[in-house]
C-alpha cells in the first residue's frame, strides 16, 4: 500500500507540476542586411534566419491577434533595446524586416540581434548589427570652382564610410536641380573616414551651393554655402595695352569673373611664364605689375582664378613708354605763383595725375593741380606755387590705369616770374620792316614781369626762334611795357605767323636758377610787301556744304579769335536755305583749331534734353556780313531762290532789307567758379569738370531781347577721392549788373574721369545763389555750356532802306582829320528783286559801337537822285575799303571799291568812291586808274568772286561767269599823288601800279559765292560752289 | 494553490480508500462494488466558447460504496477530447496583410465523481458531481497569405468541475448507459485568450459492476 500511495502521490504531483508553458520552433538568426546602420536615420534592415514563427493569440476571443517574433538589440554591455513591434514586418518564417528608428538613440557600436518568438524561444546573431554615427562634413577645399572645367575638391570631416557593396558614397551639390555625384561613377573617391575627394564636373550653374555627403548607410551631412560655382574669367581689356619695360608697370586687367585672388602670368611664345604681382580690385578688375626689364615683345597674359579657370589676352611689353610726355608749355614758372601749363604727349587717359619729381618742399613730388584732360595728347594743369626753386624737374604723368610717362628736365621753378605779354602793337609788319624807316613805329609790347635784361625774338610755326636783327629793347624802367626797335630791311624776314617771345633770365643762384624764361604772344604777322598770300591750304571743312554764306572773323580778346560762317544755302536744284551759323575757334597761330566748326548756340530752352541753336529769324542766303567792335552783322540776303537769271544759275526771288546783329559773347562776363571736394553725397570718386554760367534777364544789353546766358566760367577741375560731393562757389562777373542776373546754370562732366570741356547741364540755381553742392543726386542733362566765341541771340539791327540780296559789305575807317577816325558800315549794290540789281549803297556809322540807321535816305530802289550811284548795278559783287592804314596823325582819304557783279555786258570796270563827310557818304564812283591812266579792269566780269584789298593790293579771285572761273587777278595800288609816310595825302586818289599778277592764293578748286574773310593773318575761303549750283564744305586758308 | 488543494483531496481520498481496503480484510463486511466503465461520445463546446464539437473518450473506475445499498459511488475517470477552432484576421505587420489560424485545443480531463445511483429494476439512473483536472494543450498553426505559420503550442492544467447525469440498463455483467455531463474549466492561454473549456458531453458506455 505504501507503494500505491507513493505512486498516487507522485501522479498527483506530476499533474500539479504540469505548469503553464508555450512551445514552438526555436528561431535562428543567420544574417542582418545591411549589417551596418546609421543612428541618424530610420534604417530598414532585413533579418534572415529560421523559425521566425508568429503565434496567433486570443483565438477564442472575438478578435484574434498575431504575435510576431520580437527583435532585441543587445550591446556589448548587455543593455537591451527592444524594437517596437510596429517597426517589425514579418515576411515569412525565414525573414523579417525591421526599421531601426533614429529615435531609438542607439549608440554607435556592435549589437547582438535577438529574435524571440511569442513562445519565448529565441535566436541570437552575435555581433549581427553595427550601429554607426552619421558623417560630419566640416570643410571643402577649394571652396570655389569654375563652371568650365572639372575640378577636384576635397571634403574633410568625420565618419565618412566607404561601403560600395551596400551603396556608393554620394556627394550632392545643391544646384537648383541637385547634382548627385556618385562613387559608383568614379566622381567620388573615398580616401579615409576623414577625407573624400569629389570631381566637380563642368557645366554647373553659377552660384553658391550646399554640399552633402551621404554614406552608404544613408546618413548624410550638409555644409551650407560650401561651394561656389563661379563663371570662368574673361578678359575684355588690358590697360595700358602695352607695358613699358623701363619701369615696373602696373596694368589693369578688366573683365568678368575674377575671383580673389587670381594668378596672373605672362609668357612669350615658347617662353617660361612670368608670374606677376597681383592685386585683386573686384570681380571686374585686377591689377598686376609687369616687372621692369621684362623683355620687349608679345606675351600671352593668363589670368587664372583660384578655381583653376583662366582667361588669356595679349600684352605687349615694349621698350617705348606707352605714355609719352613730349612737351610742356611753358617749361618754367615762378615759385611764388601758380603757373598754367599745357602738357603734350601721347596716350593720356582721363584724368591723369601729374607731378614734378622732387619739386616739393622736402624733396617729394610736387603734384600739379587742376589737371584737365583735353585729349589723349594734351593736358592742361597748374603748377602750384610753393615749389622748390630749381630744376629743370622731371614731369611725370600717371594715367588712371597706372601707366606712367615722364619727361626729364621738363619744368623749371624759377625765383622770378616769367614775363607775360598782353599785347603787341603793331601786330603786323612787312618782312623788311624797319622801325627807323619814315613813318614806321617801334613795336610796343605790353604785359608784366618785364625786366631790364628782356630780349625779344619771334618764333615761327615750327617753334624755331627767329632773331630780329639790330634789336634794341627798352623797358624804360616800366615793368609792363617794352619798346622794341629793329631793322629787318636787309633780312627779308620770312612771311608768316609768328609768336612774339620776351626772354629774361631768372635770378642767379642761390636765389634763382639763372635759366632763361620767357613769355609768348600770338599773333604777329610778317607779310610780304607785295601783299601776296601763301598758297591756300585745306583747313577744317564745314559740316555741310554752304554757298551764299557770310564769313567774318572776330575776337573777344587778343588770344581768343574766331571765324564765323552764317546763313547760306545748300545749293542744288532746290536749295535749302539756312538760318543757323557756325563758329570755328582759331588756335595760337590763327589756324582753325582742332574743335573745327561748331554750331552757334544760345541758352538752351530745355537744358535737360539738349542744346538750342542760335538761329536767325528766317533762313536766308546771299547775305552780307561784317564784324565791328565785337558785333557780327548779317545784312540783307534773300529768303528764297529761283531759277537761273541775272547771269547766275539762280535768282534771289525774295531779297530782304533785314539786318540782324549778335554780339560775340565776351569771356569777361562769365562768372567765376571755384570747386572743392566735400564729404557726404553719392558722387562717385574721380575727377570732375565743372562750369557755371550766369543767366541774365530778358533785354539785358548785349544779350538780345530774351532771357539769355553768358559764356560759362573757366573750367574748374576737382577730384573726389572717395564717394562724396563737390561744393561749387561762384559769383557773377561785375560786368553783369546784379539786377540782370536771373540765376546760374551749373554744368558738369557726365561721369567721373571724363574729358575736359565735356560738361553738361546739371542744375539751375537762383540769382541769389553763391554756391551749389553736387552730391551726385542730380543727373546731367544734354545741354552744353556756351563757350567762348558764341554769339548772343540775334537781334534786329537798323534795317536797310532797300532789300539787297548778295550785296557788297565792308567796314571802312575814315580819318578825315588828324586825331579822328570814324568807322562806317557800307552795304553796296545787291539784287533788290529777282530782276533788279542795285546801283545804290547804304552806309551806317559805327561810332556809337553799333550800327545806326542807314543813309543816305533813299526813296526806293536805284534812287540815284538821292546819292551817287555806281555806274552799273552790281550783285554778287565784292566791296572793300581802301584805307592803308588809317592814320591818326594825318588826315587821310579812304575809299570804297566795288568790283565784279555787273550784269551789263562790258561793264566790267571796278569802281571806287571816296568817303567824304561825317556821315560816310561817298563821292562819285569812278574807275581806278592805271599808271597809263587806263581803267583798272578784271576779266572777265564774274559773279560771287573773292575780292579784297589788302596790303596795298587789290585782288579778285574766281567767281562765276557762265562757269566758275579759275582767276587770280592781283594788282598793286599806289598813291596817285602826294603821300606822307607812305600814306596818300588827303584827297589823293590811288592807282594801279605794277603789272597784274596773281595773289598766290591759288584757290583750288575754283570757287564762287563762297564766304571769305581776312582774319588772324589768314585769308579763309569757306564753302561756296564749284560749279555755280552745288555747295561745298571745303575751307581753305592762305597766310597773308 | 488551487492545484494543491485538489491534489490533497485526491490523495486523501486514495489514502482513505487504502485504509478501507486494509480494514476489509474482515470478510463479514459488505465490500461494495467496483465499477469499471468506458465511454465514447461527443463533446460540444459551442455553448461556452468558440471551440467546436469533438469526440470524447473516457474510462472510469469507481467504487460503489457499501452503504446505502450501494447507491453512492465514487469514481475517477480520465477523458480525452480535442475540440478545434479556426479564424483569422488582418495584420499590417505581416507581409501578406492577413493571416488565418487553426487551433486544436487538446484536453485531458481527470475527474473524481461522487455518484448517486438509484437502481430501479434493471434501470439505474444516476447523477454525479465532482471536480475535474483539465490537462490543456493549445496547438495553433496557420498561414499568412500563402506563407505557412508553423505550430506553436501552449500547455497548462486547470481545475474544473463536471456533473454527469445518466441512466444505465442492466445488460450482462454490467450496465449499458447513456450519459450526459457538463464540464467546465477556465483557460487563460495566450493562444486562446481568457476563455473556458466548458462543454456538454453525450456519451454511451458500458460499466462493469464487479
Amino acid at each position: 500500500m505504501t507503494s500505491i500511495r507513493r505512486i498516487a502521490l507522485c501522479a498527483a504531483l506530476l499533474l500539479v507540476g504540469c505548469g503553464h508553458g508555450m512551445d514552438g520552433p526555436t528561431p535562428t538568426v543567420a544574417k542582418i542586411v545591411p549589417p551596418v546602420a546609421c543612428n541618424q536615420l530610420d534604417t530598414t534592415v532585413v533579418i534572415t534566419g529560421t523559425g521566425f514563427v508568429p503565434v496567433p493569440e486570443q483565438t477564442l476571443q472575438k478578435t484574434s491577434m498575431l504575435v510576431l517574433p520580437t527583435v532585441t538589440l543587445v550591446d556589448a554591455s548587455g543593455n537591451k533595446t527592444a524594437i517596437d513591434p510596429g517597426a517589425v514586418t514579418w515576411t515569412d518564417e525565414t525573414s523579417m524586416t525591421v526599421i531601426l528608428h533614429a529615435s531609438l538613440g542607439l549608440a554607435p557600436g556592435v549589437y547582438d540581434v535577438v529574435v524571440t518568438n511569442a513562445t519565448g524561444k529565441s535566436g541570437t546573431l552575435a555581433g549581427g548589427l553595427t550601429i554607426v554615427p552619421p558623417p560630419t562634413l566640416v570643410s571643402i577645399e577649394p571652396t570655389e570652382v569654375c563652371d568650365m572645367r572639372t575640378t577636384q575638391v576635397t571634403l574633410t570631416g568625420t565618419n565618412f564610410r566607404d561601403d560600395p557593396a551596400t551603396a556608393p558614397l554620394l556627394v550632392t551639390i545643391g544646384t537648383p536641380t541637385p547634382t548627385v555625384l556618385s562613387e559608383a561613377d568614379g566622381a567620388v573617391t573615398f580616401v579615409d573616414p576623414q577625407t573624400v575627394t569629389v570631381d566637380i564636373p563642368p557645366g554647373l550653374p553659377d552660384g553658391i551651393y550646399s554640399v552633402t555627403i551621404q554614406n552608404a548607410d544613408g546618413c548624410s551631412s550638409t555644409l551650407d554655402n560650401a561651394l561656389t560655382i563661379a563663371p570662368s574669367p574673361t578678359i575684355t581689356s588690358i590697360a595700358p595695352t602695352s607695358a613699358w619695360n623701363g619701369q615696373d608697370t602696373t596694368i589693369t586687367i578688366t573683365g568678368t569673373g575674377f575671383r580673389m585672388t587670381p594668378a596672373v602670368t605672362i609668357a612669350a611664345a615658347g617662353g617660361a611664364a612670368i608670374t606677376l604681382a597681383v592685386t585683386f580690385v573686384d570681380a571686374q578688375h585686377v591689377t598686376a605689375v609687369v616687372p621692369k626689364a621684362t623683355a620687349a615683345g608679345g606675351y600671352t597674359l593668363t589670368l587664372t582664378n583660384p578655381d583653376g579657370c583662366s582667361a588669356t589676352a595679349m600684352l605687349t611689353v615694349t621698350s617705348t613708354p606707352p605714355i609719352t610726355v613730349t612737351g610742356v608749355i611753358n617749361p618754367f614758372g615762378c615759385s611764388s605763383d601758380g603757373t598754367p601749363i599745357t602738357i603734350t604727349g601721347t596716350f593720356f587717359e582721363s584724368t591723369p595725375q601729374a607731378f614734378l619729381v622732387g619739386a616739393a618742399t622736402g624733396g617729394g613730388d610736387l603734384k600739379l593741380v587742376n589737371v584737365a584732360f583735353v585729349s589723349s595728347t594734351k593736358l592742361t594743369a597748374i603748377v602750384p606755387s610753393g615749389g622748390v626753386i630749381g630744376g629743370p624737374y622731371t614731369l611725370k604723368v600717371v594715367n588712371p590705369d597706372g601707366g606712367i610717362g615722364q619727361k626729364a628736365m621738363a619744368f623749371t621753378i624759377t625765383d622770378l616770374c616769367p614775363p607775360v605779354i598782353d599785347d603787341v602793337s603793331p601786330s603786323s609788319v612787312v618782312h623788311n620792316y624797319s622801325t627807323s624807316a619814315p613813318g614806321a613805329t617801334p613795336i610796343t609790347v605790353t604785359g608784366s614781369n618785364f625786366r631790364a635784361d628782356a630780349t625779344v625774338v619771334l618764333v615761327n610755326q615750327s617753334g624755331t626762334e627767329v632773331a630780329l636783327p639790330n634789336v634794341s629793347v627798352a623797358t624804360a624802367g616800366i615793368p609792363t611795357k617794352l619798346t622794341v626797335n629793329f631793322d629787318a630791311s636787309a633780312m627779308n624776314l620770312a612771311d608768316g605767323i609768328y609768336l612774339v617771345r620776351v626772354k629774361e633770365a631768372d635770378a642767379a643762384p642761390p636765389a634763382g636758377t639763372g635759366v632763361t624764361e620767357w613769355g609768348d604772344y600770338s599773333l604777329f604777322i610778317v607779310t610780304n610787301p607785295s601783299g601776296k598770300f601763301s598758297p591756300a591750304m585745306a583747313a577744317k571743312p564745314l559740316p555741310a556744304g554752304r554757298r551764299g554764306l557770310g564769313v567774318v572773323g572776330g575776337q573777344v580778346n587778343a588770344a581768343a579769335r574766331f571765324i564765323y560762317a552764317i546763313a547760306g544755302d545748300s545749293g542744288g536744284a532746290t536749295p535749302t536755305l539756312f538760318d543757323d551759323g557756325l563758329v570755328a575757334p582759331l588756335d595760337l597761330f590763327g589756324n582753325i583749331g582742332d574743335a573745327g566748326w561748331l554750331t552757334l548756340r544760345k541758352m538752351a530752352a530745355n537744358p535737360a534734353t539738349g542744346d538750342t541753336t542760335n538761329t536767325l529769324p528766317s533762313a536766308r542766303t546771299g547775305v552780307g556780313i561784317a564784324q565791328w567792335n565785337g558785333w557780327v552783322y548779317v545784312l540783307g540776303g534773300t529768303t528764297s531762290l529761283g531759277a537761273a537769271g541775272l547771269g547766275a544759275t539762280f535768282t534771289p526771288t525774295a531779297p530782304i532789307a533785314d539786318v540782324r546783329r549778335a554780339r560775340i559773347l565776351p569771356a569777361t562776363e562769365a562768372p567765376t567758379l571755384s570747386t572743392a571736394a566735400g564729404v557726404g553725397g553719392t558722387l562717385a570718386a574721380g575727377t570732375y569738370y565743372y562750369k557755371v554760367s550766369t543767366l541774365v534777364t530778358a533785354g539785358t544789353a548785349g544779350y538780345g531781347a530774351n532771357a539769355a546766358e553768358t559764356v560759362a566760367s573757366d573750367e574748374s577741375v576737382v577730384t573726389v577721392g572717395a564717394t562724396g560731393s563737390v561744393q561749387l562757389t561762384f559769383a557773377r562777373s561785375s560786368l553783369i549788373p546784379a539786377a540782370n542776373v536771373a540765376g546760374f546754370r551749373i554744368y558738369r562732366s557726365a561721369a567721373a574721369n571724363g574729358t575736359s570741356q565735356s560738361e553738361l547741364f546739371l542744375a539751375d540755381v537762383g540769382a541769389s545763389a553763391t554756391g551749389y553742392t553736387d552730391d551726385g543726386s542730380a543727373t546731367p542733362g544734354m545741354a552744353h555750356p556756351l563757350g567762348a566765341g558764341m554769339l548772343s541771340e540775334w537781334e534786329a539791327g537798323p534795317a536797310l532802306q532797300v532789300a539787297r540780296a548778295y550785296p557788297g559789305v565792308t567796314v571802312a575807317v575814315a580819318a578825315p582829320a588828324a586825331g579822328t577816325t570814324i568807322p562806317y558800315l557800307y552795304v553796296v549794290g545787291g539784287a533788290s528783286s529777282a530782276t533788279i540789281v542795285e546801283r545804290t549803297y547804304e552806309v551806317s556809322s559805327l561810332t556809337s559801337g553799333t550800327a545806326g540807321a542807314f543813309g543816305p535816305t533813299l526813296t526806293g530802289s536805284n534812287d540815284c537822285a538821292s546819292e551817287n550811284c555806281m555806274a552799273t548795278g552790281r550783285w554778287s559783287l565784292f566791296t572793300s575799303a581802301v584805307v592803308d592804314p588809317p592814320s591818326v596823325t594825318n588826315p587821310v582819304t579812304s575809299w570804297i571799291v566795288a568790283g565784279a557783279g555787273a550784269t551789263i555786258a562790258g561793264q566790267n570796270l571796278d569802281e571806287h568812291a571816296q568817303i567824304t563827310g561825317a556821315s560816310g557818304l561817298l563821292q562819285a564812283w569812278s574807275s581806278v586808274t592805271t599808271d597809263a591812266s587806263a581803267a583798272f579792269t578784271i576779266s572777265p566780269e564774274t559773279l560771287g568772286p573773292i575780292g579784297f584789298y589788302s596790303n596795298a593790293h587789290l585782288a579778285v579771285i574766281d567767281g562765276y561767269a557762265g562757269m566758275v572761273q579759275n582767276k587770280d587777278e592781283f594788282v598793286g595800288l599806289a598813291c596817285n599823288g602826294t603821300s606822307t609816310n607812305g600814306v596818300c595825302d588827303a584827297g589823293v586818289d590811288f592807282k594801279q601800279t605794277g603789272a597784274r599778277s596773281n595773289s598766290n592764293l591759288g584757290v583750288m578748286p575754283p570757287i564762287a559765292w563762297c564766304g571769305y574773310a581776312i582774319t588772324s593773318g589768314y585769308m579763309f575761303i569757306v564753302g561756296g560752289s564749284t560749279d555755280g549750283t552745288n555747295a561745298v564744305t571745303t575751307v581753305q586758308e592762305g597766310a597773308q | 494553490m488551487r492545484r494543491i488543494i485538489v491534489a490533497a483531496v485526491l490523495l486523501s481520498s486514495l489514502a482513505a480508500g487504502a485504509d478501507e481496503t486494509i480494514t476489509q480484510a474482515a470478510p463479514a463486511r459488505d465490500r461494495g462494488q467496483v465499477l469499471i466503465a468506458a465511454k465514447l461520445g461527443g463533446l460540444f463546446a459551442e455553448p461556452f466558447s468558440r471551440l467546436g464539437a469533438s469526440y470524447l473518450v473516457d474510462v472510469e473506475i469507481g467504487y460503489a460504496l457499501p452503504v446505502l445499498k450501494h447507491h453512492l459511488a465514487l469514481a475517477i475517470d480520465g477523458a480525452y477530447t480535442a475540440p478545434q477552432a479556426s479564424g483569422g484576421g488582418t495584420d499590417a505587420q505581416v507581409a501578406a496583410g492577413s493571416y488565418s489560424y487553426q487551433l486544436q485545443q487538446r484536453e485531458g480531463i481527470l475527474g473524481l465523481t461522487l455518484y448517486y445511483r438509484h437502481p430501479i429494476g434493471r434501470v439505474t439512473p444516476y447523477i454525479g458531481v465532482g471536480p475535474r483536472l483539465f490537462l490543456l494543450q493549445s496547438e495553433v498553426d496557420g498561414a499568412a497569405g500563402t506563407t505557412p505559420i508553423h505550430t506553436s503550442s501552449e500547455v497548462s492544467t486547470k481545475a474544473g468541475v463536471g456533473a454527469p447525469l445518466g441512466v444505465g440498463v442492466r445488460l450482462g455483467p454490467g450496465d449499458l448507459f447513456l450519459e450526459a455531463s457538463v464540464l467546465w474549466a477556465p483557460i487563460d492561454h495566450r493562444i486562446t485568450g481568457d476563455s473556458n473549456m466548458g462543454a456538454l458531453t453525450v456519451s454511451l458506455g458500458y460499466r462493469f459492476v464487479l
